[in-house]
């Protein structure tokens, strides 16, 4: 079960991957970036699983404390920033999509790639 | 020493950039006093260096458990040299004054990279180099201009992939070892080849190294003047400290090796690729990754004080050439000669000639002890690539004339002095510990022989940038293609 949860989550990254290098749209890149991101996190939950899936929560079952049968606290405590980290990035990179999108009146990434390589070209020349 | 300090140096250092936003008429005076205090707590460790390295961890937690931090020697270097750098970007930005933005994410900039080099755990690394990189993205964006939002957003997405497969190997490691305490991790000699080099991947792009930094020459042409120095300079030490941390750590053989073959190709492609360009910031651009290889290739403290030293010359060049560019009008390295300050020319000679290597001048001597520390042949071809990177610098340096005036922007003049001082000042002391009359006629000799090509070549060569191979897509075709390889070897090894 845990292999498969393992190949569910390497899945879930690696088609983030090639969804950020094969799509041309700039919103869909941003989107696969977030679906990577949210793998990333898979992986820091199931490493914090290893033991068990019971929540670090202080319970009254004293004997959930003493065994240690609880999942360990501090991969979710690091992947809280992590996820923040993500979504500032996230908007950001947005508002930069939608800033060029205002600009170069489209969101694909070959046609602004050529028109800033363009205006670079007679921009130096000039 | 009371570690104490440490924390207090921490906290004034991330507390004193939000006190821009209340006082903004004051900003500039703020960061004055911002530097100040930082330069008299480096002044402080330094007088108390002999209890380096100083462990401080936060809350009282236990080391493995806790945010420590570690104030070494290379930690007082690379702060040091950031506030000098600092400072004089702080002098040149002044003329045309900024909007008070601007100089709150400089301030920002200046206190995550103090924490960056004291902080001592993988999760306290990714956090603060995240952070850099978002105050990267909107200081090369700050002008709100279509091609600098481009260059942003192509660094942006190549950042995030490579913060992930951080967060990955990251990840791997707690699994295993149960810590991300560096100094914990080096006393239990780990081996897992995938999770180091996972964690290395982002370390590599901030250290602007050819493969997975090929967001650099856009972001560095486009940005502001003093933007690109402070990328060239201080974000590239970002990413070089923590290699250099990691691979003391790890104690590992195929790490070396990765370091090196990684570092041969980022020195042989940034002068060949800084040979062809039209445009002043893009071929300082391809120095600075030819310069990065010189210091991944030996990662010891001679490379450390090489980090230090480029960083210092190149901030001089960038700034001096940004200077040129509002002057002139044009970053085009075809346009006729023009005449410059005396100031400008000089800073232009100090920083040309520490990167040309010559003794007296920041950087020479180590860049002599790194291109010889290797096998016959190998310290051959540095050299004659060495001789490749110095050339396109003369396109630039041929296109200044020396003029009368000395002070035109005084602001300006002073930035550019203060590191042309520094780099003269530093240089001497150096090649006084160093020096012999081999030292001196190598270069020379490396001098004379990139003039001869620059006079042979200069007209015959075709300059052109090859914008195709540097597009989001095909820089991500690369970058996963090497990641691949990577990958692969590491899980073979």
């Amino acid at each position: 079960m845990r292999e498969l949860e393992l190949f569910f989550i390497c899945a879930v990254f690696i088609c983030g991957f090639f969804g950020v290098y094969y799509t041309k749209n700039m919103i869909k890149k941003l989107l696969m970036l977030g679906v990577m991101n949210v793998a990333t996190i898979g992986i820091f939950l199931f490493i914090g699983s290893t033991h068990s899936i019971i929540p670090p929560i202080l319970s009254g079952d004293p004997l959930i404390i003493s065994n240690h049968s609880f999942s360990d606290p501090l991969p979710q405590a690091l992947v809280l920033t992590a996820v923040v980290i993500g979504f500032a990035t996230q908007s950001l990179s947005l508002v930069f999509v939608m800033f060029l999108s205002k600009n170069y009146q489209t969101i694909e990434e070959d046609k602004i790639e050529k028109l800033v390589e363009e205006e670079r070209k007679s921009d130096l020349e000039s | 020493m009371n570690p104490e300090i440490l924390q207090l140096f921490i906290i004034l250092t991330l507390g004193f950039p939000f006190l821009i936003p209340f006082f903004k008429k004051w900003v500039r005076s703020i960061l004055f006093a911002y530097v100040g205090l930082s330069f008299l707590f480096l002044v402080f460790f330094y007088l108390n260096r002999e209890s380096f390295p100083i462990h401080f961890v936060f809350g009282g937690w236990s080391q493995s458990f806790g945010i420590e931090v570690v104030f070494s020697q290379e930690s007082l270097l690379f702060i040091a040299t950031t506030n000098i750098v600092f400072l004089s970007v702080l002098f040149v930005s002044l003329s045309p004054k900024k909007e008070w933005h601007y100089y709150f994410l400089l301030n920002l900039l200046h206190a995550d990279i103090t924490c960056l080099f004291v902080a001592n755990d993988l999760f306290n690394i990714y956090v603060t180099l995240e952070l850099l990189s978002l105050l990267c993205y909107l200081l090369i964006s700050i002008e709100l201009q279509k091609r600098q939002i481009w260059s942003s957003l192509k660094y942006m997405i190549l950042g995030a992939i490579g913060f992930n497969l951080y967060l990955i190997g990251t990840a791997i490691l707690y699994g295993e070892t149960g810590t991300l305490n560096l100094t914990t991790i080096s006393s239990l000699n780990y081996d897992n080849y995938f999770a180091i080099i996972m964690i290395m991947i982002p370390l590599l792009i901030k250290s602007e190294v050819f493969f997975f930094s090929m967001w650099v020459p856009s972001a560095q042409t486009e940005s502001e003047g003093t933007v690109s120095a402070i990328l060239s300079a201080v974000v590239v030490n970002a990413g070089l400290f923590h290699l250099f941390r990691l691979s003391n750590a790890l104690h590992s053989q195929m790490v070396q090796i990765f370091l090196l073959i990684i570092g041969l190709s980022t020195i042989l492609f940034g002068a060949v690729f800084s040979l062809f360009q039209r445009d002043m910031k893009m071929i300082l651009a391809f120095s600075t990754m030819s310069n990065v290889g010189f210091v991944l290739i030996l990662l010891t403290d001679i490379g450390m004080a090489y980090a230090c030293s480029h960083s210092l010359y190149k901030s001089l060049l960038f700034l001096t050439v940004g200077y040129f560019i509002t002057i002139s009008g044009s970053k085009d390295c075809k346009k006729p000669a023009i005449v410059v300050p005396i100031s400008l020319y000089v800073a232009f000679i100090t920083g040309f000639l520490s990167l040309a290597g010559i003794p007296y001048f920041i950087g020479g001597v180590f860049k002599h002890q790194i291109i010889f520390n290797n096998h016959l042949i190998t310290s051959l071809l540095l050299l004659l690539i060495s001789i490749l990177s110095i050339v396109p610098l003369i396109r630039i340096f041929v296109l200044m004339k020396p003029g009368h005036r000395f002070f035109s922007k005084p602001f300006v003049d002073i930035g550019l002095l203060i590191l042309s001082f520094v780099v003269l000042f530093f240089g001497i002391r150096t090649t006084i510990n160093y020096f012999s009359y081999d030292l001196l006629m190598e270069a020379f000799i490396v001098l004379g022989i990139s003039f001869a090509v620059f006079i042979i070549f200069s007209k015959r060569v075709n300059l052109f940038y090859p914008y195709k191979l540097f597009k989001l897509s095909n820089s991500l075709a690369i970058y996963s293609f090497m990641i691949g390889i990577i990958i692969t070897l590491s899980l073979l090894a």
